[in-house]
């Protein structure tokens, strides 16, 4: 057999993949297959993301469906560890350990010779900007350089795959911009990456490939441009700040896109709920410029992941009107 | 320098476990855990000591009232088997038992509570490791006590034979370790929740009450062979105690003439409680959600 005839291996392919707690849906019906590459799973806390990375690993088992990884199931096939990397959300909390030891240990249980392990582990601290602290307990270290020596032993046995939950929980904005580095540069040496995360932006540095899960359900996925495109095209909640605020709600209120509009508490302040907000922008330019009203700010809530998860569910539920509590016209 | 990608479970183990031990033994050298190995020497030392030199000079021996020569002084059979029972019981079977129960039953528990079992989960030979390594610490920590413990009490008791009683309580101390490791790690493994209470009914139920009816149930338990090796290895005799009953003498101690058979008891039943742990560990699902 030529290596042209060989089978693709794809990163993951699910299959009606679903998990249950009991009588709680962990993920439900996921059918996905993804080529090698990386990809963030973006959803708010409690979506099923975790859970997902629990099944990736072969630390869950369904209770429905089939999973492969890199060509594997998880549950049935222990090399398949060799090849993945996982970096969990939770904070690392060992006492009386340094990072070395730990690390160390950790590629031993992976099956490295001592000889090699401790090089290894010199290695990948250095890497990851820890080496003058590797001596230190890991107790001692803040929590920047945790999740840094969280990262270390996930790249240290040099898997093909890396997995990493919330790596950017807790951090300053020196420690993202650290982490997001070592996370591309990651991404550029070829490997691959399934990056979970709550927050859009965050990831939008490291991969343009996303997947959107809520409610266990994988709800849509593209990249970020295509994602916005479908935020624009959703109702959303949008705040204008105009010394005209009256004369721009009797504007605003005969247009049949405007679902809701609000007087704020604060002066000069609408809050808008829209069905079509390119339509919006498009109008108020033409009413500013002809001098019908005054606009000085415009804020969306287009960052807003948990707005488009909300909307993307009451489509997903075939709703027509989206509701937003608490929004009065 | 490559990651190992093709090797055995077995190749895998061979280099996981000894790491896992001499990550745990440096882990463990804390204050905390030095304090209770000392509690674990002490305690028990202590009270049989107290005991000894409570105990009437009478009681303990038998003088030659004409010669009263030190040399001649022989130590009554009856306390000799008292204080033999009292090291067995205080020392391989309490001590040595309770050591095993803290160290052995949160082998799975404290890593799920620790949120670093996930760490293992992702290793090739991470879960069955982790588990061998803790509890071959468990087993040194606890036998190294419980060894030191009846060298430091053994030359101040009344014995006939205080090498003889050395020997076989150091071999009980090792033997208890094993078997009731292997067995509190096997609850860990099984139990997520209540672990250590579970843990402690156990031993009060099997090993404390059971262990100790003369019927035929008392054969399922580790203190039945425990205690037949001692009356073994010690030429001990219970007939004195249960002279009109047959039945109850043969229930209480195992009928084997050498004991070879009873320690391979104990190693058989340590050895499989041990891999029904290793097995199962890679296989029962355990809660995620607080890891990741």
């Amino acid at each position: 057999m030529t290596q042209s005839d060989q089978p693709v291996e794809n990163l993951f392919e699910l299959q009606n993949l679903s998990l249950m707690y009991g009588t709680v849906i962990g993920v439900n019906d996921l059918q996905l297959t993804l080529p090698k590459g990386a990809y963030a799973l973006i959803g708010p806390n409690g979506a099923g993301k975790s859970t997902l990375i629990g099944l990736l690993t072969g630390a869950l088992r369904p209770t429905l469906g089939n999973l492969k990884v890199l060509g594997e199931n998880p549950r049935r096939c222990g090399q398949l560890q060799q090849r993945i990397g996982v970096c969990p959300a939770t904070d690392l909390l060992i006492h009386g350990v340094t990072a070395h030891q730990w690390i160390v240990q950790l590629l031993r249980m992976s099956g490295w010779r001592k000889s090699e392990a401790i090089p290894r582990t010199d290695q990948v601290l250095e890497e990851v900007g820890l080496a003058e602290a590797r001596n230190r307990p890991i107790h001692t270290y803040s929590l920047g350089m945790r999740q840094r020596c969280k990262l270390a032993q996930a790249i240290a046995h040099r898997p093909e795959l890396l997995i990493l939950d919330e790596p950017f929980n807790g951090l300053d904005p020196i420690g993202r911009y650290q982490m997001s580095e070592l996370l591309i540069q990651w991404a550029k040496s070829g490997k691959s990456l399934l990056l979970a995360s709550h927050v859009l932006h965050e990831v939008e540095r490291i991969t343009d490939s996303f997947m959107l899960i809520f409610g266990g359900r994988l709800l849509a996925s593209g990249t970020a441009g295509e994602l916005r495109r479908l935020l624009a095209d959703l109702p959303q909640d949008i705040i204008v700040q105009s010394q005209t605020r009256d004369r721009l709600a009797s504007l605003l209120a005969e247009k049949p896109w405007i679902r809701a509009v609000h007087r704020d508490a604060k002066p000069n302040r609408l809050i808008l709920t829209v069905d079509r907000p390119l339509e919006l922008y498009e109008s108020l330019a033409l009413w500013a410029s002809s001098g019908q009203v005054s606009v000085e700010r415009i804020t969306g809530t287009d960052g807003d992941i948990s707005t488009l998860f909300r909307l993307l569910i009451s489509r997903h539920r075939g709703e027509r009107a989206y509701q937003k509590s608490g929004a009065s016209s | 320098m490559s990651a190992p990608t093709n090797t055995t479970i077995f190749s895998s183990l061979s280099r996981a476990v000894p790491g896992v031990v001499s990550y745990e033994l440096a882990r463990s050298m804390t204050l905390g855990r030095s304090a209770m190995f000392l509690l674990m020497v002490c305690i028990p030392t202590a009270l049989l000591i107290a005991v000894a030199q409570l105990t009437p000079e009478e009681a303990k021996y038998t003088f030659d009232v004409s010669e009263l020569n030190k040399d001649e002084i022989v130590v009554r059979a009856e306390t000799n088997l008292a204080f033999s029972m009292l090291v067995y019981l205080l020392i391989p079977q309490v001590m040595t038992m309770l050591g095993m129960l803290v160290l052995a039953s949160p082998i799975v528990h404290s890593e799920l509570e620790g949120q670093t079992w996930v760490y293992s989960l992702v290793r090739h030979a991470g879960r069955r490791s982790l588990l061998l390594g803790k509890y071959i610490v468990a087993v040194l920590w606890t036998s190294t006590a419980g060894i030191l413990a009846v060298s430091l009490a053994t030359p101040f008791l009344p014995l006939k034979n205080p090498t003889q009683l050395w020997m076989t309580a150091s071999l009980l101390c090792l033997l208890a370790s094993l078997a009731y490791g292997a067995l509190f790690a096997l609850i860990g493994v099984v139990m997520q929740k209540r672990v250590m209470v579970i843990s402690f009914v156990y031993a009060l139920v099997a090993e404390g009450v059971l262990a100790w009816i003369p019927a035929v149930i008392n054969q399922f338990t580790i203190a039945y062979r425990l205690r037949s090796i001692l009356f073994r290895w010690l030429n001990l005799s219970v007939d004195q105690y249960f002279q009109n009953d047959g039945f109850v003498r043969n229930a209480m101690v195992a009928q084997d003439p050498s004991g070879w058979t009873q320690i391979a008891s104990v190693l058989l039943i340590a050895g499989a409680l041990l891999g029904l742990a290793v097995w199962l560990v890679e296989k029962v699902q355990y809660s995620f959600q607080s890891e990741l």
